[in-house]
C-alpha cells in the first residue's frame, strides 16, 4: 500500500465554541477521488482548507504529500502547497489581476515553481486552452461569467501540474449546461495529468460523473466507462458530512442502497417521505 | 462582566501580534517594489488635493480667528508665529492624520476587507505568498513614507493661507508675516511636527490592515471593518497626538 497524499487523524475544529469538524478520520491515495457531499455548514470547505493548512485545527493530525502540516510556520508550508491545486467556491481569482496574471501568480510566486518568462507564458496559455479559455488572457475577472471564472480558477489551481486538486463546490450556482462543462474539466484534469482529486459539492450529479465517466481524447469529451445501469467507480469514494462528521463513506452503490434520512436525500434530492406517507411523494417509506 | 471585557482585550492582542508580524517583515524578502510604489500613488499622490486643500483652508479660518484676538492686544504683528506654531505643531499633523485616516484607513480596509470575504486572501496563501508580506506590508510602508511628506505640504499651504487673510485682512506685509512665522520655530517644533505623522501613518495603515484581513460575514461585513477602521484610526490619533505632545512638552 502506497503512502496516503492526504491523511486526517482524529481531526477536531472549533470557532466560538461550535464544533466544525468533529473526529474526522480520512485517508487518500494517489489516484483516489473523493466527493465530499453535504449541507451548507457541514464542514466541507473547512476540511478541504485544513488540508492545505490554511487554517489549523485544534486537535489532531494532518500529513500532506508525507510531510506532517499540522504545526508548520507559514513559509515552511508554500513549499509543500506548491503540490497542491485549490479552487475556492467562488474562484478565488484576484480582482486587480488579469486572467493571465491571475493563472501566473502560482508560477511567479512559488519557490520551486519560478522559471523563465517564456515558459511561465507558455503554460499559462497551455492552462487556459486546457479549459477553453485561450482567448482571454487579457480580460479581468469581473469581465468574465460565473461558469468562466470557476475555468479561470480550475486552470490556475492546476497550472502547477499539482499531485493533489481540490475543488470546492465547482459547479455551485450553476446551470446545468455549465456544470457540466466544469465537471468535464476536473475529469479531463483527473484523467490527463493523474491528478488525485478531492471535490467538496452539494450535487450528487457531480459525484456521478466523477465515478462514472472517463476523459475521451478522440471525441473530446467525456464518456461513460461503465453501461447504463451499472456502476463504473472510477476509485471514487462518496463521502457526506452532517455537522462536521462523516455521517456516511463508501461507493456508489453503498450510498443508494443507504436508508438513512440525512445521507439519502442527497440521492433522491428530497427529504425522505415520512413512514405511512411514502406514497404520497413518489418513493417508497425508508 | 469577564466577558464583556475579554473581547476588547482580545482583539488588542490580535492586533499587537498582526503589528508585530508586519514589522518583522518590513526587512525581509521578497519586498513587492511595485505594490510599494502603487500604494505610495494611491495614498499620497491621490490624497494631495484633498490634504492642500483642508491645510489652506484651516490657515485662513484660523487667521481669521485670530486676527480680532490679537488686535484686541495690538499683536497684530505677531500673526505669523501663532499661526505657524499651531500649524506646524498640532493643526497640520491631526487634521491631514484624519483625512488619511477617513480616506485611506478606510480603503484599506473595505480593499482587504472584500479581499477576505472573496477568498482572495486564503488563495494568496495557497499560491505562495504571504499577505501580510505582500498586502500589509506595502501599505504600512506606504503610508508611513508619505504621511510626513503630505503634512509638510499642508502645513506649508496652510500657511500660505493665514499669509493671503494676514496681507488682505490684518494688513500685515508678506516680510513681516514670513520673518515672525520662521523665526518662532525651534527644531523640536519640526521634528514634533514630522514625527507625529510618521506615528499616525504607522497606526492608520496598521489599523486599516487589521479590520480588513478579519473581516468575516460577506458585503455586510465590510462595511462594518471599514467604518471600524476609520473610527478606531481617528481616535488612535488623538491618544497618540496627547502622548507625544506630552513628551515634547516635557523636553523644551
Amino acid at each position: 500500500m502506497p503512502e496516503p497524499i492526504l491523511l486526517f487523524e482524529d481531526v477536531c475544529l472549533s470557532y466560538d465554541d461550535k464544533l466544525v469538524l468533529d473526529h474526522v478520520n480520512l485517508a487518500v491515495y494517489p489516484g483516489d477521488t473523493f466527493i465530499l457531499l453535504g449541507a451548507a455548514g457541514s464542514g466541507k470547505t473547512v476540511l478541504l482548507k485544513l488540508a492545505m493548512s490554511l487554517v489549523q485545527p485544534n486537535s489532531g493530525r494532518i500529513r500532506l504529500l508525507g510531510h506532517d502540516i499540522t504545526n508548520l510556520k507559514e513559509t515552511e508550508l508554500f513549499e509543500i502547497r506548491s503540490e497542491v491545486g485549490i479552487l475556492f467556491q467562488e474562484g478565488g481569482l484576484f480582482d486587480s489581476l488579469s486572467v493571465e496574471d491571475n493563472v501566473a501568480y502560482p508560477l511567479l510566486n512559488q519557490k520551486r515553481l519560478i522559471t523563465g518568462e517564456a515558459e511561465i507564458a507558455g503554460r499559462v496559455k497551455e492552462s487556459l486552452e486546457f479549459v477553453e479559455l485561450g482567448h482571454t488572457l487579457d480580460k479581468f475577472p469581473s469581465e468574465l461569467s460565473g461558469g468562466m471564472r470557476r475555468r479561470v480558477g480550475i486552470a490556475r489551481a492546476n497550472v502547477t501540474n499539482p499531485k493533489l486538486s481540490l475543488y470546492d463546490s465547482p459547479t455551485a450556482g450553476l446551470d446545468p449546461i455549465t456544470a457540466y462543462t466544469i465537471m468535464s474539466l476536473v475529469i479531463k484534469q483527473r484523467e490527463l495529468r493523474k491528478t488525485t482529486t478531492v471535490l467538496a459539492t452539494h450535487r450528487y450529479q457531480d459525484g456521478t460523473m466523477a465515478a462514472n465517466y472517463r476523459w475521451d481524447e478522440a471525441s473530446n469529451d467525456v464518456v461513460r466507462a461503465a453501461p447504463y445501469g451499472q456502476y463504473a467507480n472510477l476509485n471514487t469514494t462518496f463521502i457526506v458530512m452532517a455537522e462536521g462528521h462523516f455521517a456516511f463513506a463508501g461507493t456508489q452503490q453503498q450510498l443508494e442502497a443507504s436508508r438513512d434520512p440525512y445521507v439519502s436525500q442527497f440521492v433522491l434530492h428530497q427529504p425522505p417521505p415520512k413512514i405511512g406517507l411514502g406514497g404520497e411523494r413518489g418513493h417508497l417509506p425508508a | 462582566m469577564l466577558d464583556y471585557l475579554k473581547s476588547p482585550v482580545q482583539t488588542f492582542q490580535d492586533f499587537l501580534i498582526l503589528s508585530g508580524r508586519s514589522f518583522r517583515n518590513v526587512t525581509k524578502r521578497p519586498i513587492y517594489w511595485n505594490d510599494i510604489l502603487m500604494q505610495m500613488d494611491s495614498i499620497g499622490v491621490g490624497s494631495l488635493p484633498i490634504v492642500a486643500l483642508v491645510g489652506a483652508f484651516s490657515g485662513i479660518v484660523m487667521t481669521l480667528q485670530l486676527s480680532r484676538a490679537l488686535a484686541t492686544y495690538g499683536a497684530t504683528s505677531q500673526t505669523g508665529q501663532v499661526v505657524s506654531i499651531s500649524i506646524v505643531r498640532e493643526l497640520g499633523p491631526v487634521l491631514t492624520a484624519l483625512l488619511i485616516a477617513g480616506r485611506n484607513a478606510s480603503g484599506i480596509a473595505s480593499e482587504l476587507g472584500s479581499m477576505k470575504v472573496t477568498e482572495q486572501i486564503d488563495a494568496m496563501r495557497a499560491l505562495g505568498t504571504d499577505p501580510i508580506q505582500k498586502l500589509v506590508v506595502p501599505r504600512l510602508i506606504a503610508t508611513a513614507f508619505m504621511q510626513p511628506l503630505l503634512t509638510a505640504i499642508a502645513d506649508f499651504v496652510g500657511l500660505l493661507g493665514g499669509l493671503f487673510i494676514a496681507i488682505t485682512i490684518i494688513g500685515n506685509t508678506a516680510n513681516q508675516y514670513w520673518s515672525s512665522a520662521i523665526d518662532i520655530l525651534a527644531l523640536n517644533d519640526m521634528v514634533q511636527g514630522l514625527v507625529k505623522p510618521f506615528l499616525f501613518a504607522i497606526v492608520i495603515a496598521l489599523v486599516g490592515c487589521f479590520y480588513g484581513m478579519r473581516t468575516t460575514g460577506g458585503t455586510q461585513g465590510v462595511g462594518l471593518s471599514t467604518t471600524k477602521a476609520v473610527v478606531v484610526s481617528s481616535v488612535w490619533v488623538f491618544v497618540i497626538d496627547a502622548l507625544v505632545t506630552q513628551i515634547f512638552v516635557s523636553l523644551t
